[in-house]
Protein backbone atom coordinates (compact mmCIF):
# COMPACT_ATOMS: atom_id res chain seq x y z
CA UNK A 1 0.00 0.00 0.00
CA UNK A 2 2.61 2.63 0.84
CA UNK A 3 4.48 1.58 -2.50
CA UNK A 4 1.35 2.14 -4.45
CA UNK A 5 1.00 5.39 -2.32
CA UNK A 6 4.53 6.72 -3.72
CA UNK A 7 4.13 5.27 -7.23
CA UNK A 8 0.47 7.17 -7.35
CA UNK A 9 1.93 10.57 -5.75
CA UNK A 10 4.50 10.95 -8.05
CA UNK A 11 2.67 9.45 -10.91
CA UNK A 12 -0.12 12.06 -10.81
CA UNK A 13 2.36 15.07 -9.66
CA UNK A 14 4.97 14.49 -12.49
CA UNK A 15 2.87 13.27 -15.45
CA UNK A 16 5.63 11.93 -17.87
CA UNK A 17 5.44 9.01 -20.47
CA UNK A 18 7.98 6.97 -18.80
CA UNK A 19 5.75 7.08 -15.20
CA UNK A 20 2.46 6.67 -17.25
CA UNK A 21 3.56 3.62 -19.04
CA UNK A 22 5.25 2.01 -16.06
CA UNK A 23 1.64 2.59 -13.92
CA UNK A 24 -0.09 0.51 -16.96
CA UNK A 25 2.16 -2.19 -16.73
CA UNK A 26 2.54 -2.25 -12.90
CA UNK A 27 -1.38 -2.74 -13.09
CA UNK A 28 -1.10 -6.10 -15.27
CA UNK A 29 -0.33 -7.93 -11.78
CA UNK A 30 -3.91 -8.44 -11.09
CA UNK A 31 -5.10 -10.07 -14.47
CA UNK A 32 -2.10 -12.65 -14.22
CA UNK A 33 -2.93 -15.94 -12.31
CA UNK A 34 -1.09 -16.15 -8.97
CA UNK A 35 0.07 -19.84 -10.56
CA UNK A 36 1.36 -18.14 -13.22
CA UNK A 37 3.44 -15.55 -10.86
CA UNK A 38 4.59 -17.69 -8.47
CA UNK A 39 6.20 -19.91 -11.36
CA UNK A 40 7.43 -16.59 -12.63
CA UNK A 41 9.11 -15.50 -9.36
CA UNK A 42 10.43 -18.83 -8.65
CA UNK A 43 12.36 -18.85 -12.08
CA UNK A 44 13.18 -15.40 -11.67
CA UNK A 45 15.01 -15.48 -8.28
CA UNK A 46 16.18 -19.01 -9.09
CA UNK A 47 18.41 -17.24 -11.90
CA UNK A 48 19.25 -14.49 -9.75
CA UNK A 49 20.90 -16.93 -7.16
CA UNK A 50 22.54 -18.67 -9.80
CA UNK A 51 23.96 -15.21 -11.21
CA UNK A 52 25.12 -14.61 -7.44
CA UNK A 53 26.36 -17.98 -6.93
CA UNK A 54 25.32 -18.01 -3.78
CA UNK A 55 21.44 -19.75 -2.67
CA UNK A 56 20.16 -16.12 -1.26
CA UNK A 57 16.54 -15.54 -2.38
CA UNK A 58 15.36 -18.76 -3.14
CA UNK A 59 12.95 -20.57 -0.67
CA UNK A 60 13.00 -17.70 1.14
CA UNK A 61 9.74 -15.82 2.20
CA UNK A 62 10.99 -12.74 0.62
CA UNK A 63 9.85 -14.50 -2.91
CA UNK A 64 6.73 -14.97 -1.15
CA UNK A 65 6.22 -11.31 -0.14
CA UNK A 66 7.48 -9.98 -3.69
CA UNK A 67 4.59 -12.53 -5.47
CA UNK A 68 1.84 -10.81 -3.30
CA UNK A 69 3.55 -7.55 -4.27
CA UNK A 70 3.14 -7.97 -8.14
CA UNK A 71 -0.26 -9.99 -7.49
CA UNK A 72 -1.94 -7.28 -5.28
CA UNK A 73 -0.62 -4.23 -5.86
CA UNK A 74 -2.85 -3.24 -8.66
CA UNK A 75 -6.07 -3.87 -6.25
CA UNK A 76 -4.31 -1.19 -3.57
CA UNK A 77 -3.89 1.47 -6.50
CA UNK A 78 -7.16 0.91 -7.18
CA UNK A 79 -8.72 2.24 -3.69
CA UNK A 80 -5.79 4.69 -3.06
CA UNK A 81 -7.15 6.14 -7.01
CA UNK A 82 -10.52 7.13 -5.55
CA UNK A 83 -8.89 9.06 -2.49
CA UNK A 84 -6.62 10.46 -4.92
CA UNK A 85 -9.62 11.77 -7.01
CA UNK A 86 -10.52 14.06 -4.21
CA UNK A 87 -7.08 15.73 -4.52
CA UNK A 88 -7.96 17.76 -7.38
CA UNK A 89 -6.15 19.51 -9.83
CA UNK A 90 -7.11 23.01 -8.11
CA UNK A 91 -5.70 21.82 -4.48
CA UNK A 92 -2.93 20.37 -6.25
CA UNK A 93 -1.84 23.64 -7.46
CA UNK A 94 -2.52 25.15 -4.63
CA UNK A 95 -0.80 23.19 -2.05
CA UNK A 96 1.99 23.58 -4.74
CA UNK A 97 1.85 27.57 -4.88
CA UNK A 98 1.51 27.75 -0.95
CA UNK A 99 3.29 25.01 0.38
CA UNK A 100 7.03 24.16 0.99
CA UNK A 101 7.83 21.36 -1.50
CA UNK A 102 7.70 17.65 -1.85
CA UNK A 103 7.32 16.40 1.76
CA UNK A 104 5.24 18.91 3.21
CA UNK A 105 2.34 18.70 0.46
CA UNK A 106 2.31 14.78 1.12
CA UNK A 107 2.45 15.42 4.50
CA UNK A 108 -0.33 17.70 5.00
CA UNK A 109 -2.78 17.58 1.62
CA UNK A 110 -1.98 13.96 0.56
CA UNK A 111 -1.80 12.17 3.48
CA UNK A 112 -4.91 13.14 5.25
CA UNK A 113 -7.16 13.31 2.02
CA UNK A 114 -5.63 9.62 1.11
CA UNK A 115 -5.92 8.42 4.56
CA UNK A 116 -9.48 6.64 4.38
CA UNK A 117 -8.63 5.34 0.70
CA UNK A 118 -5.05 4.06 2.33
CA UNK A 119 -6.83 1.75 4.92
CA UNK A 120 -9.93 0.31 3.12
CA UNK A 121 -6.82 -0.51 0.71
CA UNK A 122 -4.95 -2.19 2.97
CA UNK A 123 -7.82 -4.31 3.91
CA UNK A 124 -8.94 -5.19 0.41
CA UNK A 125 -5.19 -6.59 0.09
CA UNK A 126 -5.23 -8.49 3.61
CA UNK A 127 -8.32 -10.40 2.64
CA UNK A 128 -7.06 -10.83 -1.12
CA UNK A 129 -4.06 -11.79 0.51
CA UNK A 130 -5.57 -13.95 3.23
CA UNK A 131 -7.41 -16.08 0.38
CA UNK A 132 -4.57 -16.18 -1.74
CA UNK A 133 -3.66 -20.26 -3.10
CA UNK A 134 -1.57 -20.91 -5.80
CA UNK A 135 1.33 -18.89 -5.32
CA UNK A 136 1.47 -19.16 -1.78
CA UNK A 137 1.46 -23.11 -1.93
CA UNK A 138 4.23 -22.77 -4.60
CA UNK A 139 6.68 -20.28 -2.89
CA UNK A 140 6.63 -20.29 0.99
CA UNK A 141 9.30 -21.65 2.56
CA UNK A 142 8.99 -24.80 4.80
CA UNK A 143 6.97 -25.19 7.54
CA UNK A 144 5.52 -21.89 6.75
CA UNK A 145 1.26 -21.83 6.40
CA UNK A 146 -0.98 -19.29 5.72
CA UNK A 147 -4.46 -20.03 6.81
CA UNK A 148 -5.53 -20.66 3.22
CA UNK A 149 -2.52 -23.61 2.17
CA UNK A 150 -3.64 -25.00 6.13
CA UNK A 151 -7.48 -25.27 4.90
CA UNK A 152 -6.21 -26.73 1.52
CA UNK A 153 -3.51 -29.21 3.32
CA UNK A 154 -6.31 -30.40 5.39
CA UNK A 155 -9.29 -30.68 2.89
CA UNK A 156 -6.80 -32.64 0.38
CA UNK A 157 -6.61 -34.90 2.99
CA UNK A 158 -9.95 -35.10 4.12
CA UNK A 159 -9.76 -34.15 7.98
CA UNK A 160 -12.67 -32.42 8.04
CA UNK A 161 -13.14 -32.00 12.04
CA UNK A 162 -9.54 -29.95 11.83
CA UNK A 163 -10.76 -27.87 9.00
CA UNK A 164 -13.60 -25.87 10.93
CA UNK A 165 -11.81 -23.92 13.04
CA UNK A 166 -9.45 -22.64 10.15
CA UNK A 167 -11.94 -22.34 7.86
CA UNK A 168 -14.06 -20.47 10.03
CA UNK A 169 -11.40 -18.21 11.57
CA UNK A 170 -10.75 -16.84 7.79
CA UNK A 171 -14.18 -16.50 7.29
CA UNK A 172 -14.72 -14.12 10.84
CA UNK A 173 -11.62 -12.38 9.85
CA UNK A 174 -13.20 -11.61 6.10
CA UNK A 175 -16.50 -10.51 7.84
CA UNK A 176 -14.67 -7.87 9.98
CA UNK A 177 -12.71 -6.34 7.28
CA UNK A 178 -16.04 -6.13 5.23
CA UNK A 179 -17.60 -4.67 8.31
CA UNK A 180 -15.14 -2.20 8.67
CA UNK A 181 -14.52 -0.72 5.55
CA UNK A 182 -18.33 0.15 6.21
CA UNK A 183 -17.23 2.45 8.80
CA UNK A 184 -16.82 6.03 7.84
CA UNK A 185 -13.24 6.63 8.52
CA UNK A 186 -12.51 4.10 6.10
CA UNK A 187 -14.46 6.19 3.09
CA UNK B 1 4.16 52.35 -13.59
CA UNK B 2 3.92 49.09 -14.45
CA UNK B 3 4.31 45.93 -12.07
CA UNK B 4 3.62 43.11 -14.46
CA UNK B 5 4.80 43.03 -18.33
CA UNK B 6 4.45 40.29 -20.76
CA UNK B 7 6.37 40.31 -24.16
CA UNK B 8 6.03 37.65 -26.75
CA UNK B 9 4.40 34.73 -25.31
CA UNK B 10 3.85 31.88 -26.81
CA UNK B 11 1.98 28.48 -26.03
CA UNK B 12 1.25 25.66 -28.45
CA UNK B 13 -0.14 22.50 -26.82
CA UNK B 14 1.22 19.60 -27.60
CA UNK B 15 -2.37 17.53 -27.93
CA UNK B 16 -4.63 19.10 -30.58
CA UNK B 17 -1.67 21.39 -31.46
CA UNK B 18 -4.05 24.16 -29.97
CA UNK B 19 -2.58 27.60 -29.76
CA UNK B 20 -3.24 29.17 -26.45
CA UNK B 21 -0.93 32.14 -26.45
CA UNK B 22 0.12 33.85 -29.85
CA UNK B 23 2.41 36.64 -29.15
CA UNK B 24 1.01 38.27 -26.22
CA UNK B 25 2.28 41.63 -25.02
CA UNK B 26 0.63 43.34 -22.35
CA UNK B 27 1.67 45.19 -19.37
CA UNK B 28 -0.39 45.42 -15.98
CA UNK B 29 -0.14 48.92 -13.76
CA UNK B 30 0.78 48.73 -9.82
CA UNK B 31 -2.98 49.08 -8.27
CA UNK B 32 -5.03 48.04 -11.19
CA UNK B 33 -7.52 45.50 -11.73
CA UNK B 34 -6.83 44.20 -14.79
CA UNK B 35 -9.32 42.03 -16.14
CA UNK B 36 -8.85 39.12 -18.92
CA UNK B 37 -12.06 38.76 -20.85
CA UNK B 38 -12.87 35.90 -23.36
CA UNK B 39 -14.77 33.06 -24.38
CA UNK B 40 -14.03 29.68 -22.52
CA UNK B 41 -11.20 28.61 -24.79
CA UNK B 42 -10.06 31.84 -26.13
CA UNK B 43 -6.67 31.04 -23.83
CA UNK B 44 -7.41 33.53 -20.51
CA UNK B 45 -6.93 30.93 -18.37
CA UNK B 46 -3.84 29.57 -19.80
CA UNK B 47 -2.59 32.78 -19.83
CA UNK B 48 -2.75 33.40 -15.95
CA UNK B 49 -1.45 30.08 -15.37
CA UNK B 50 1.42 31.03 -17.16
CA UNK B 51 1.83 33.67 -14.99
CA UNK B 52 1.55 31.48 -12.26
CA UNK B 53 3.76 29.07 -13.47
CA UNK B 54 1.48 25.99 -13.52
CA UNK B 55 1.93 25.65 -17.55
CA UNK B 56 5.09 26.47 -19.19
CA UNK B 57 5.47 28.69 -22.23
CA UNK B 58 6.95 27.79 -25.19
CA UNK B 59 9.00 31.29 -25.54
CA UNK B 60 8.30 34.93 -24.05
CA UNK B 61 9.28 36.60 -21.07
CA UNK B 62 7.30 37.30 -17.74
CA UNK B 63 8.94 40.31 -15.29
CA UNK B 64 6.80 40.88 -11.99
CA UNK B 65 8.26 44.16 -10.47
CA UNK B 66 11.99 43.72 -12.33
CA UNK B 67 12.25 39.95 -11.40
CA UNK B 68 12.24 37.28 -14.80
CA UNK B 69 9.50 35.10 -13.68
CA UNK B 70 10.01 33.20 -17.15
CA UNK B 71 12.33 33.97 -19.54
CA UNK B 72 14.25 31.31 -22.52
CA UNK B 73 16.81 30.54 -19.58
CA UNK B 74 14.45 31.04 -16.18
CA UNK B 75 11.65 29.36 -15.05
CA UNK B 76 10.54 30.03 -11.43
CA UNK B 77 8.52 27.70 -9.70
CA UNK B 78 5.12 28.84 -8.61
CA UNK B 79 5.92 29.38 -4.94
CA UNK B 80 8.76 31.58 -5.61
CA UNK B 81 7.18 33.66 -7.91
CA UNK B 82 5.62 36.16 -5.41
CA UNK B 83 2.24 36.13 -6.45
CA UNK B 84 -1.11 34.48 -5.02
CA UNK B 85 -3.86 33.22 -6.88
CA UNK B 86 -8.05 33.06 -5.52
CA UNK B 87 -9.03 29.52 -7.61
CA UNK B 88 -12.41 29.15 -9.50
CA UNK B 89 -13.63 26.94 -6.95
CA UNK B 90 -11.55 28.47 -4.20
CA UNK B 91 -9.30 25.34 -3.64
CA UNK B 92 -9.67 25.26 0.16
CA UNK B 93 -8.04 22.04 1.98
CA UNK B 94 -11.51 20.17 3.11
CA UNK B 95 -9.75 18.71 5.87
CA UNK B 96 -7.98 22.37 7.39
CA UNK B 97 -9.93 24.28 9.04
CA UNK B 98 -10.48 27.89 8.16
CA UNK B 99 -7.22 29.17 9.90
CA UNK B 100 -5.06 26.51 8.49
CA UNK B 101 -5.97 27.01 5.53
CA UNK B 102 -5.25 30.29 5.91
CA UNK B 103 -1.84 29.66 7.03
CA UNK B 104 -1.10 26.94 4.46
CA UNK B 105 2.88 26.71 4.12
CA UNK B 106 3.00 30.25 6.28
CA UNK B 107 2.05 28.97 9.58
CA UNK B 108 5.45 30.54 11.32
CA UNK B 109 5.62 34.19 9.14
CA UNK B 110 1.68 34.48 9.22
CA UNK B 111 0.02 33.75 12.47
CA UNK B 112 1.15 37.44 13.24
CA UNK B 113 -1.14 38.83 10.77
CA UNK B 114 -4.15 36.23 10.90
CA UNK B 115 -5.73 37.65 13.33
CA UNK B 116 -6.35 40.82 11.96
CA UNK B 117 -6.64 39.61 8.41
CA UNK B 118 -9.85 37.55 9.97
CA UNK B 119 -11.03 40.47 11.46
CA UNK B 120 -10.48 43.03 8.51
CA UNK B 121 -12.49 40.07 6.27
CA UNK B 122 -15.07 39.53 9.06
CA UNK B 123 -14.12 35.43 9.11
CA UNK B 124 -12.66 35.99 12.83
CA UNK B 125 -16.06 33.93 14.27
CA UNK B 126 -15.18 31.22 11.44
CA UNK B 127 -11.81 30.78 11.85
CA UNK B 128 -12.27 27.28 13.54
CA UNK B 129 -14.73 25.77 11.33
CA UNK B 130 -14.33 23.94 7.93
CA UNK B 131 -14.82 24.81 4.86
CA UNK B 132 -18.01 22.70 4.22
CA UNK B 133 -19.66 24.29 7.46
CA UNK B 134 -19.47 27.74 5.65
CA UNK B 135 -21.14 30.09 3.32
CA UNK B 136 -19.79 30.57 -0.04
CA UNK B 137 -19.22 34.17 0.39
CA UNK B 138 -17.25 32.95 2.94
CA UNK B 139 -15.11 30.57 1.42
CA UNK B 140 -14.37 33.23 -1.20
CA UNK B 141 -13.33 35.67 2.21
CA UNK B 142 -11.38 32.47 3.53
CA UNK B 143 -9.74 32.23 -0.27
CA UNK B 144 -8.56 35.72 -0.77
CA UNK B 145 -7.16 35.53 2.92
CA UNK B 146 -5.00 33.03 2.61
CA UNK B 147 -3.79 34.24 -0.93
CA UNK B 148 -3.13 38.00 1.02
CA UNK B 149 -1.28 36.72 4.03
CA UNK B 150 1.87 35.99 1.91
CA UNK B 151 1.82 40.06 1.30
CA UNK B 152 1.87 38.87 -2.69
CA UNK B 153 3.04 41.53 -5.00
CA UNK B 154 0.33 40.20 -7.68
CA UNK B 155 -3.33 38.49 -7.00
CA UNK B 156 -4.46 36.41 -9.73
CA UNK B 157 -8.29 35.94 -9.94
CA UNK B 158 -9.90 33.22 -11.71
CA UNK B 159 -13.32 33.49 -12.36
CA UNK B 160 -13.99 33.24 -8.87
CA UNK B 161 -17.72 33.77 -9.36
CA UNK B 162 -18.21 31.00 -12.14
CA UNK B 163 -19.64 28.71 -9.36
CA UNK B 164 -22.15 30.80 -7.54
CA UNK B 165 -26.10 32.05 -8.50
CA UNK B 166 -26.55 35.55 -10.05
CA UNK B 167 -27.61 36.85 -6.59
CA UNK B 168 -24.44 35.64 -4.40
CA UNK B 169 -22.76 36.72 -7.18
CA UNK B 170 -23.08 40.49 -7.34
CA UNK B 171 -22.82 39.91 -3.49
CA UNK B 172 -19.24 38.58 -4.10
CA UNK B 173 -18.46 41.08 -6.46
CA UNK B 174 -19.16 43.90 -4.36
CA UNK B 175 -16.87 42.00 -1.18
CA UNK B 176 -13.88 41.05 -3.57
CA UNK B 177 -13.57 44.51 -5.28
CA UNK B 178 -13.85 46.13 -1.64
CA UNK B 179 -11.13 44.26 -0.44
CA UNK B 180 -9.22 44.54 -3.62
CA UNK B 181 -9.12 48.20 -3.17
CA UNK B 182 -8.83 47.89 0.75
CA UNK B 183 -5.77 46.18 0.19
CA UNK B 184 -4.61 48.56 -2.45
CA UNK B 185 -3.30 44.90 -4.37
CA UNK B 186 -2.87 44.65 -8.07
CA UNK B 187 -4.95 42.29 -8.84
CA UNK B 188 -5.78 40.03 -12.60
CA UNK B 189 -9.17 39.16 -12.92
CA UNK B 190 -10.42 36.37 -15.15
CA UNK B 191 -13.85 36.27 -16.28
CA UNK B 192 -16.40 35.43 -19.51
CA UNK B 193 -19.12 37.59 -18.10
CA UNK B 194 -19.37 40.98 -19.10
CA UNK B 195 -21.34 42.57 -16.31
CA UNK B 196 -17.83 40.86 -14.06
CA UNK B 197 -15.93 43.01 -16.08
CA UNK B 198 -17.91 46.27 -16.19
CA UNK B 199 -17.87 46.43 -12.26
CA UNK B 200 -14.68 44.94 -11.13
CA UNK B 201 -12.16 46.31 -14.19
CA UNK B 202 -9.53 49.32 -14.69
CA UNK B 203 -8.53 47.70 -17.89
CA UNK B 204 -9.85 45.15 -20.06
CA UNK B 205 -7.76 42.92 -22.65
CA UNK B 206 -10.35 40.91 -24.81
CA UNK B 207 -8.72 37.94 -25.67
CA UNK B 208 -9.98 35.26 -28.20
CA UNK B 209 -8.36 32.13 -29.83
CA UNK B 210 -5.11 33.05 -27.56
CA UNK B 211 -4.55 36.60 -29.18
CA UNK B 212 -5.25 40.05 -27.23
CA UNK B 213 -7.56 42.00 -29.55
CA UNK B 214 -7.69 45.01 -27.72
CA UNK B 215 -6.74 46.26 -24.21
CA UNK B 216 -8.43 49.50 -22.59
CA UNK B 217 -10.32 51.14 -20.30
CA UNK B 218 -14.11 49.37 -19.99
CA UNK B 219 -15.66 52.04 -21.50
CA UNK B 220 -13.79 52.94 -24.77
CA UNK B 221 -14.24 48.80 -25.65
CA UNK B 222 -17.70 49.79 -25.28
CA UNK B 223 -17.86 52.52 -27.02
CA UNK B 224 -14.72 52.25 -29.42
CA UNK B 225 -13.87 48.65 -30.31
CA UNK B 226 -11.35 47.60 -32.78
CA UNK B 227 -13.46 45.35 -34.77
CA UNK B 228 -17.12 43.59 -34.62
CA UNK B 229 -15.44 40.82 -32.93
CA UNK B 230 -14.38 43.05 -30.14
CA UNK B 231 -17.59 44.62 -30.25
CA UNK B 232 -19.19 41.09 -29.69
CA UNK B 233 -17.58 40.92 -25.48
CA UNK B 234 -19.17 43.51 -23.88
CA UNK B 235 -22.80 43.21 -25.51
CA UNK B 236 -25.24 43.35 -28.28
CA UNK B 237 -24.77 44.92 -30.97
CA UNK B 238 -26.49 45.82 -34.26
CA UNK B 239 -25.36 46.13 -37.64
CA UNK B 240 -27.03 47.84 -40.48
CA UNK B 241 -26.30 48.75 -43.73
CA UNK B 242 -26.39 52.64 -45.22
CA UNK B 243 -24.69 53.61 -48.24
CA UNK B 244 -22.69 50.40 -48.91
CA UNK B 245 -21.17 51.02 -45.27
CA UNK B 246 -21.90 48.45 -42.64
CA UNK B 247 -22.95 50.56 -39.18
CA UNK B 248 -22.03 48.64 -35.96
CA UNK B 249 -24.35 50.49 -33.15
CA UNK B 250 -25.28 49.17 -29.40
CA UNK B 251 -29.17 49.18 -28.39
CA UNK B 252 -29.17 51.79 -26.69
CA UNK B 253 -26.99 54.23 -29.02
CA UNK B 254 -30.28 55.46 -30.67
CA UNK B 255 -33.12 57.96 -30.23
CA UNK B 256 -36.56 57.49 -31.80
CA UNK B 257 -38.45 60.80 -32.90
CA UNK B 258 -40.64 61.63 -35.67
CA UNK B 259 -37.81 63.27 -37.41
CA UNK B 260 -35.67 60.39 -37.24
CA UNK B 261 -34.10 59.85 -40.70
CA UNK B 262 -33.91 55.66 -40.68
CA UNK B 263 -37.08 53.95 -40.55
CA UNK B 264 -37.80 50.38 -39.44
CA UNK B 265 -40.79 48.48 -38.28
CA UNK B 266 -41.66 47.34 -34.52
CA UNK B 267 -41.66 43.49 -33.98
CA UNK B 268 -41.79 43.00 -30.55
CA UNK B 269 -41.55 45.27 -27.48
CA UNK B 270 -40.78 43.77 -23.67
CA UNK B 271 -40.67 45.18 -20.52
CA UNK B 272 -37.74 44.45 -18.68
CA UNK B 273 -38.07 46.36 -15.74
CA UNK B 274 -36.95 49.92 -15.98
CA UNK B 275 -36.50 49.78 -19.65
CA UNK B 276 -37.82 47.93 -22.77
CA UNK B 277 -36.24 45.79 -25.01
CA UNK B 278 -37.69 46.12 -28.86
CA UNK B 279 -36.80 44.26 -31.62
CA UNK B 280 -36.88 46.33 -35.15
CA UNK B 281 -37.15 45.63 -38.63
CA UNK B 282 -34.63 47.65 -40.79
CA UNK B 283 -34.68 46.83 -44.47
CA UNK B 284 -34.15 42.97 -44.45
CA UNK B 285 -31.63 43.24 -41.01
CA UNK B 286 -33.48 42.74 -37.09
CA UNK B 287 -32.48 45.09 -34.85
CA UNK B 288 -32.67 45.00 -30.72
CA UNK B 289 -32.89 48.66 -29.26
CA UNK B 290 -33.39 49.79 -25.31
CA UNK B 291 -35.47 52.29 -24.73
CA UNK B 292 -37.46 54.06 -21.97
CA UNK B 293 -40.87 53.75 -23.03
CA UNK B 294 -42.35 50.68 -25.12
CA UNK B 295 -42.46 50.86 -28.74
CA UNK B 296 -45.82 50.40 -31.00
CA UNK B 297 -45.93 46.71 -32.60
CA UNK B 298 -46.86 46.45 -35.84
CA UNK B 299 -45.98 50.29 -36.54
CA UNK B 300 -43.51 52.11 -38.52
CA UNK B 301 -40.80 54.47 -35.93
CA UNK B 302 -38.34 56.84 -37.34
CA UNK B 303 -34.95 56.67 -35.22
CA UNK B 304 -31.87 57.98 -35.17
CA UNK B 305 -27.88 56.66 -34.22
CA UNK B 306 -26.80 58.67 -31.80
CA UNK B 307 -22.91 57.10 -31.76
CA UNK B 308 -22.09 54.18 -34.13
CA UNK B 309 -19.61 52.18 -32.84
CA UNK B 310 -17.63 50.93 -35.83
CA UNK B 311 -18.34 51.83 -39.23
CA UNK B 312 -16.92 49.38 -41.70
Amino acid sequence: MALAFIVLFFTINYKTKLSQIAYRISLLGYSIPGAVIGIGALLFFNSLDDVIGKYLFGGTLFVLVFAYLVRFYPAGVGSLNSGFSKVTSELTEASKLYGKGEFYRLQKVYLPMVKGAFMSGFLIVFIDISKELPATLLLRPFNFDTLATRIYELASNEMLPSLGIPSLLLLSMTIVAVLLLNLRIFR
Amino acid sequence: MSLLKIENLQKVFRKGGVCVAKEINLEVNEGEIFTLMGKSGSGKSSLLRMICGFEKPDSGKITLDGKVLFSKDIDLEAKERELSIVFQNFALFPHLSVAKNILFGYEKMGKERLESLLDKTGILNIKDSYPHEISGGQQQRVALCRALIRQPKLLLLDEPFSSVDSELRALLRDELKQMIKEFNITSIFVTHDKEDAFYMSDRVALMANGEILQIGDIKTLYENPINKEAAGFLGKINSIVKDSQEILFRPNHITISSQGKLEATVLESVYHGFYYVSVLQHQDQQITVYTTEGLPIGQTIRYDITHSVLVQ
